[in-house]
């Protein structure tokens, strides 16, 4: 379950960047701290009940990753109340952590970990993460030789491992072949059958419209409808 | 508080990953990197040996007190970048933050561990007494590795405002060197200003491995002393960087 109430967010955006220590000082003493202030989210309300699928899409800068950020913990709001029940997978981005250095697995057991599985979960889920994302060939192989198609499946199909209570996921449905899009957008029905609650964005309105229960419309960091 | 403590698996895996892609599988690693510390010690001893002869085994009492202090100084100038170099971890999954300058401790704690152990056969080959005392290393290091985990939560996080940090800390780190009995003892320091000299936690560290390694003696005072800023660091470490962490995700 997720509810968000009048949730805003503010970002600063410095008109000098500001990043030493060196230029602080010298930015307080001459009293110049001047930023832009801007609403990246303004008075947001939002709830998704358990085992419901809700789809964000909006132009560029309309704020769906802020908003999905902020349902993940990963930025807090300045105003509002947000409420999460349950355990958080965000898919923010595929392969966090991934390390070219490390073989196949050695990344499946180091993203499996950052995604909030336990080690014996790992273990025993490893046949199943491999084989969904076709590379049982390449286990041991080093990340720097995969290509990124590959790279995004073993991402993929490690993330979704997690059997998450709540699933955020960012634009990255998007990756691989059409074939292994399929699979993907199977795979997130099937989360949804077993009760994973969601919220997918996208920009592209026809992919949400294929998983989601609602589709909401985000402009300028308010929803503006519901599709 | 702390309860990021019991997320053993993620912490342990990331130790293990950031320990093995440090030495990239090479079982020499550790032992290459004791070359620097050993060529430093014998500089060192070589400069100040006239001065203080009276030292009992002076080339092994300046090599302890560089082993202690290079676990500090490599664990913190590392550890500080521990959460802006790895900003994709905390702007995009909602692990605890802490368990970043965690894991960077951990795997320096592990090496310095090994490095003291290197020493031992050394230290009997060249006649040091090392006696039941030496069963307290464990617990003295865990102290320290509280100690080093406090201050890196406070430079992680400071780091993620001010990226000029490293290069104050480098020149922290150099006045530290020669604040810290590493190359003369402890007694040369005037009394006036002995109390203020003590502040340093690292004193009391270096002390306390010196008794152990070349002395077998184990002195309780000092490591309660050690203990109790150890973890008083802690928990200034801990509350700074829960205040500061809540706006990393915006500014990384």
């Amino acid at each position: 379950m997720i509810k968000l109430e009048n949730v805003s967010k503010k970002f600063r955006i410095p008109s000098e960047k500001r990043y030493t220590l060196f230029e602080e000082v010298v930015s307080f003493i001459t009293g110049k701290r001047n930023y832009v202030e801007f609403w990246a989210l303004k008075n947001v309300n939002l709830s998704v009940r358990k085992g419901e699928v809700v789809g964000i899409t909006g132009p560029n800068g309309s704020g769906k990753s802020t908003l999905l950020k902020i349902i993940a913990g990963v930025i807090y709001p300045d105003e509002g109340k947000v409420e999460v029940l349950g355990r958080v997978t965000p898919i923010l981005e595929l392969g966090v952590g991934f390390n070219p250095e490390l073989t196949a697995l050695e990344n499946v057991n180091l993203y499996g970990v950052l995604m909030g599985m336990s080690k014996k979960k790992i273990e025993r889920k490893s046949e199943e993460i491999f084989k969904f994302a076709e590379l049982e060939k390449f286990r041991n192989m080093k990340l720097k030789n995969f290509s990124s198609g590959m790279y995004a499946r073993l991402a993929f199909a490690t993330a979704v491992a997690t059997e998450p209570e709540i699933l955020l996921v960012d634009e990255v449905l998007a990756v691989g072949d059409t074939s292994f899009q399929k699979k993907c957008i199977a795979k997130i029905r099937e989360l949804k059958d077993n009760g994973t609650t969601m919220v997918v964005v996208s920009h592209s309105v026809d992919l949400l419209r294929e998983v989601c229960d609602e589709i909401y419309h985000l402009r300028n960091g308010k929803i503006e409808e519901r599709i | 508080m702390f309860g990021y403590l019991r997320q053993k698996d993620v912490i342990l895996t990331l130790t293990k990953y950031e320990f093995k892609l440090r030495y990239r599988g090479s079982i020499f690693g550790v032992a290459w990197s004791l070359l620097a510390p050993f060529l430093l010690a014998i500089v060192l001893y070589m400069v100040f040996r006239r001065l203080f002869e009276f030292i009992e085994n002076f080339a092994f009492y300046v090599l302890v007190g560089i082993f202690v202090f290079r676990f500090f100084s490599i664990a913190t100038s590392v550890g500080m970048h521990s959460i802006v170099g790895k900003s994709h971890i905390v702007t995009k999954t909602n692990l605890r933050r802490e368990i970043m300058p965690l894991t960077t401790t951990l795997s320096y704690s592990i090496s310095s561990f090994f490095e003291i152990i290197i020493l031992l056969p050394i230290l009997l080959a060249f006649g040091v007494k090392i006696g039941p005392s030496i069963l307290m290393l464990p617990f003295v290091h865990l102290s320290y590795l509280i100690f080093v985990f406090g201050v890196n939560l406070i430079l992680s996080a400071l780091m993620v405002h001010f990226r000029d940090l490293n290069q104050i800390w480098e020149v922290i780190l150099n006045v530290l060197f020669f604040l810290s009995p590493i190359v003369y003892p402890k007694s040369i320091v005037p009394t006036d200003f002995l109390s203020l000299y003590m502040l340093n936690p690292i004193t009391n560290f270096i002390e306390l491995y010196r008794g152990m390694l070349l002395r077998n003696e184990f002195y309780v005072g000092e490591y309660l002393i050690a203990t109790l800023i150890s973890i008083a660091t802690l928990f200034v470490g801990q509350i700074v960087f829960a205040k500061m962490q809540k706006r990393f995700g915006e500014i990384l």
